[in-house]
């Protein structure tokens, strides 16, 4: 699926060019564009999702001097459409691998950890959460404490006592939880 | 604006759950690719669905597809780890509120400081507790043997018809409930499993259902091999979740459900938890989970005038189906 075509730094340019005439909004977009395709991949359930995205962007670079006159439209079209036809090549990759043994799609992640494991699992959350300032820390603690019957209302009550509203929140909790999974992720390795 | 944002995440959660055609998904795709508020949005939609993947929510058609998708790859199982951990542990932190029992309890301690006399007190109050239950029962029963207040079968009480009627209480009964409440939160105070057990079914009795919730979630995790408590834990939840809607509301029942299970993991041939679980599948119109459910509950206790009612509810589950 993945041939060895690198683009030159002519086809490269053209590439940059076609995202945005000015090189260094275009230099940008690319990183930008490069990550929410790897997030898409893996979305899609792929393995690989830097070789994907990488992948992508050869072909549409190895394309672009054909039909870069005569293409109408905005680039990042052209780069899904691409994109989803390697996820294809992909998924047809995956599903002759998918016939071989030794492959456990049927692992229950939703089962706990043995005893053992949740005393690390609570120090690292320990650790973790003190590196967060206090106040962040307050925050995602109440907002994803376990009390469901309460959740919605006491959640209402955080975003009126902070003064902004739910989304607003929401947002505010997600950021600080991403940053709490990240330290989780380095931390139960 | 918040209805745009219910609308978003209801896209991106059929997104993630792979549920979109394949012009909504190119749709959705091209956002994502330039638009890094989508791709947030996105995950905040998944850290959702991951809460309740883990929290048994997820009906198996979609669990099985999202587990075969983005939990299979290693992101997806780092992040359904670092869930669980938050599931799990993350309420250990939260900064307990003073309740009146923990007051209670404090004032216990400072009057009988040494332990041994800590022990007689806690003892004296867990008696008077039990005493308190046992005379409210005694005295109430009328009310239980001629109605009892719940459809779903409180562990351990006798059987009496459900009209569905609100039943409620008059003046003397409910001074009675309040008295024998009063002991039982007192006897609670010593935060024994047995007594917090008991003051939760008083408020179960009295459709206080998420008082019966916090009070019965501390007793389960005093005490996470009693199968009672799981059940009677479940009927708080099954109870509760009629009063709710949509999200909260299949939390739960899949909560309730889940205790249900561990129950009769427990307890395999357990009436109660076999009655519950029957009546759980048949609130959410699952007839024929519904159907197999009762014909196991007949199957373990078929003369009993439990059974009675069984039979009316198995019937109207046949009946359902070839409609």
């Amino acid at each position: 699926m993945r041939n060895n075509w690198q683009p030159s730094p002519d086809e490269f340019n053209l590439f940059l060019r076609w995202l945005d005439p000015d090189i260094e909004t275009a230099a940008l977009r690319y990183e930008s564009v490069r990550r929410n395709l790897i997030t898409i991949f893996v979305r899609r359930g792929c393995h690989r999702p830097e070789d994907l995205a990488d992948e992508t962007f050869n072909r549409v670079m190895r394309r672009l001097p054909r039909m870069i006159d005569t293409y109408v439209g905005e680039p990042n079209r052209y780069i899904i459409v691409v994109a989803r036809n390697l996820h294809l090549e992909y998924a047809e990759e995956v599903k002759f691998q998918d016939s071989l043994p030794d492959h456990d799609h049927d692992t229950d992640l939703s089962t706990g950890p043995p005893d053992e494991d949740k005393e690390h699992d609570y120090a690292c959350l320990e650790r973790c959460l003190k590196e967060l300032p206090a106040h962040q820390r307050k925050l995602v603690v109440e907002y994803y404490f376990e009390d469901r019957r309460a959740k919605i209302d006491h959640r209402r009550q955080m975003a009126d006592t902070l003064g902004i509203g739910l989304n607003a929140l929401r947002i505010r909790a997600h950021r600080i939880r991403a940053a709490l999974e990240e330290c989780l992720k380095g931390c139960l390795q | 604006m918040k209805e745009e944002v219910e609308v978003l995440d209801t896209e991106l959660r059929h997104y993630l759950l792979g549920e979109l055609s394949s012009d909504e998904e190119l749709k959705i795709e091209e956002q994502l690719l330039v638009d890094d508020q989508t791709v947030e949005q996105m995950m905040m939609v998944e850290n959702e669905l991951i809460d309740d993947y883990l929290n048994g929510n997820l009906p198996p058609p979609q669990r099985d597809h999202y587990q075969t998708l983005f939990l299979a790859t290693r992101e997806g199982q780092q992040k359904v780890k670092a869930a669980r951990v938050l599931k799990t542990q993350l309420a250990k932190f939260k900064a307990p509120e003073p309740t009146l029992l923990n007051r209670l309890q404090a004032v216990m301690a400072r009057v009988f400081s040494p332990p041994v006399l800590q022990a007689v007190a806690a003892l004296l109050v867990v008696g008077l507790g039990v005493f308190g239950w046992q005379m409210f029962m005694r005295q109430s029963e009328g009310i239980y043997l001629t109605e009892r207040p719940l459809e779903a079968r409180i562990s351990g009480a006798p059987y009496a018809p459900f009209t569905g009627a609100s039943g409620t209480p008059n003046q003397a009964d409910t001074a009675r409930m309040k008295a024998a409440e009063k002991a039982l939160q007192d006897s609670a105070a010593a935060r024994n499993a047995e007594a917090l057990h008991k003051l939760g079914n008083s408020y179960l009795s009295t459709k206080n259902f998420s008082q019966a919730v916090t009070i019965l979630r501390e007793a389960v995790n005093l005490s996470s091999n009693d199968p009672a408590l799981h059940i009677d834990f479940a009927v708080a939840f099954m109870e509760s979740a009629r009063t709710k809607e949509n999200i909260v509301k299949g939390e739960e029942l899949a909560e309730s459900r889940k205790h249900l299970e561990e129950a009769l993991r427990l307890q395999p041939n357990s009436p109660e938890a076999l009655f519950n679980l029957a009546l759980l599948y048949q609130s959410q119109k699952q007839w024929k989970e519904a159907e197999m459910g009762w014909r196991k509950y007949m199957a373990v206790d078929p003369n009993s005038k439990w059974a009675k009612e069984v039979t009316r509810h198995l019937d109207a589950a046949i009946k359902a189906q070839n409609q």
